[in-house]
């Protein structure tokens, strides 16, 4: 019985456990709303500005940033993102590929087929609608 | 056009169709995500660097959802409000929608200077004793002393609730319309029992932190022509009290005419035995006002006898011997016979009733029916 308990409590914290050891690949994600700008000559267009005002039935754009920080080239590279809790995914970012929308529509996926080189990166990013 | 070009045009034409598409979920959606809730993102990656496998988590991105304030503003009930002169506590229903995405109190504002067209008619008198209450208790019905609530309290995202403009009539009050507005206005939620204070939209060049519930007023106008304004935290809806004629001048003549005795035909008299046709009259003198159940009943005299099968209804005759033009026979047992009236004999009072139901305006109706002299 004891032993059971500590295989339980082991496979219990393993989700807690910090982050692995950094690898070459940073990523950093951020969030941006759409803000609609007058322009001096009286049209309007749409800029992205971080989601810092946003109320439902708004579009967001969440962008993933990646990069290779090491010395040697990174393959198969898999980027996986939950789409947001109350948001409904929407489509692609601007100027981003399609995400592979999987588990139902609650995560967006992008496979990259070539290899990422030593200090070589790129955005990917995806659109919701807050409900 | 190339073939790769059409091909284009079409999954543009398609991209679209699924926007319009969205744009109708989204219309039909709720109040939405309540405010203050944080909506974070984290990306994760896997990867392989010289065939061994490795993974990678980034940070944390979040923002608070903010507050859309929206309301709506409905007159609930169909037309005017008919009352009465010197009627006490006549009220007009309202329906008042929290569409914001959060808990949210309202003041209410009840005003009779409408000075603009919201509503067909003259505006022509007012109401004593102006009051706005919530239908505390929930019934849609205004209960004096039990709805005292003078603001809304705590109305959940898309909850509803009644409120109601209350007043008196004045007294002698003649024909008219009294025009009523309720403007609701958005106030802070969260506290139970406490009147929030009237909710501010954050200026849109504030820089705020991710962390803050700004408020953004999404409200639109609700009232076209009237006071409201799209944007503003609040909303206006209008009703109108209207008295009407309450009394026609009704007058009613009786006649009666011998119609035959057992002696003589050209000129018979009131003997035992003849037979007397009764004629009531009943005219209403108000010009364009409907009298509604207009009801006649007369006692069949003593020392004579109704005769069954003898009440007739219909237009008035003008000559001084026929009672009715074209009447209808009516049933005596109560039952609708042919013709807009109805007719009864009761042989226990020996009573004659009989029932119009709309004598119009100038017009003059007869009823007639016949006794034997015991």
């Amino acid at each position: 019985m004891p032993l059971i308990l500590a295989v339980l409590s082991l496979l219990a914290a393993t989700p807690t456990q910090a982050a692995p050891p950094a690898g070459p690949l940073s990523i950093t994600t951020r969030m941006m709303v759409e803000q609609r700008v007058a322009a001096a000559d009286g049209t309007t267009r749409t800029r992205l500005v971080p989601a810092t005002r946003v109320v439902p039935g708004d579009r967001v754009t969440i962008v993933v940033a990646y990069r290779n920080t090491g010395t040697a080239p990174i393959a198969d590279l898999v980027l996986a993102n939950p789409v947001p809790p109350s948001t409904v995914y929407r489509g692609p970012a601007a100027g981003s590929p399609a995400p592979d929308l999987v588990a139902n529509g609650s995560q967006v996926r992008w496979r990259l087929t070539r290899p990422v080189a030593p200090g070589g990166g790129g955005e990917l990013g995806f659109t919701a609608i807050v409900r | 056009m190339s073939k790769t070009g059409a091909r284009k045009a079409l999954i543009a034409g398609s991209a679209v169709a699924f926007v319009a598409a969205a744009g109708t979920a989204e219309a039909q959606s709720t109040a939405g995500t309540t405010a203050g809730t944080t909506i974070s993102n984290t990306a994760q990656a896997s990867y392989t660097v010289n065939g061994t496998s490795q993974t990678a988590q980034s940070n944390t991105a979040t923002f608070v959802v903010d507050r859309k304030v929206n309301l709506t503003v409905i007159a609930d009930q169909p037309g005017n409000i008919l009352v009465n002169s010197g009627q006490t506590a006549a009220y007009a229903r309202f329906k008042v929608t929290n569409n914001t995405n959060g808990i949210q109190d309202f003041h209410l504002a009840a005003t009779q200077a409408i000075s603009v067209a919201v509503l067909p008619g003259t505006d022509n008198y007012d109401l004593n004793n102006f009051k706005v209450f919530v239908d505390g208790n929930n019934n849609g019905t205004y209960d004096p002393g039990v709805d005292t609530m003078t603001y809304i309290d705590e109305l959940a995202p898309d909850a509803n609730i009644e409120v109601f403009i209350v007043g008196d009539v004045p007294a002698a009050q003649s024909t008219g319309l009294a025009f009523v507005g309720l403007d609701v206005i958005a106030a802070t939620g969260g506290t139970s029992g406490t009147k929030g204070a009237v909710l501010i939209p954050t200026p849109l060049n504030t820089l705020n932190q991710d962390s803050e519930i700004d408020v953004v007023f999404a409200d639109n106008d609700n009232d076209g022509v009237g006071f409201d304004i799209a944007r503003n935290g609040q909303g206006w809806a209008y009703a109108a009290f209207e008295v009407r004629a309450s009394n026609v001048a009704l007058t009613v003549t009786k006649s009666a005419n011998v119609i035959s005795d057992d002696v003589s035909t050209l000129n018979p008299k009131a003997l035992p035995g003849a037979i007397v046709e009764y004629c009531l009259k009943v005219t209403n003198g108000t010009t364009g006002v409907a009298a509604d159940n207009v009801l006649l009943s007369d006692v069949v005299p003593a020392n004579t006898t109704y005769v069954p099968g003898t009440i007739v209804i219909g237009a008035a005759a003008s000559v001084l011997t026929d009672c009715t033009v074209s009447g209808y026979t009516q049933n005596d047992n109560g039952t609708q016979a042919s013709g807009p009236y109805l007719g009864a004999y009761n042989a226990t009072t020996k009573t004659i009733t009989a029932t119009i139901p709309t004598l119009s305006g100038n017009a003059t109706v007869a009823a007639s029916f016949r006794v034997k002299i015991n």
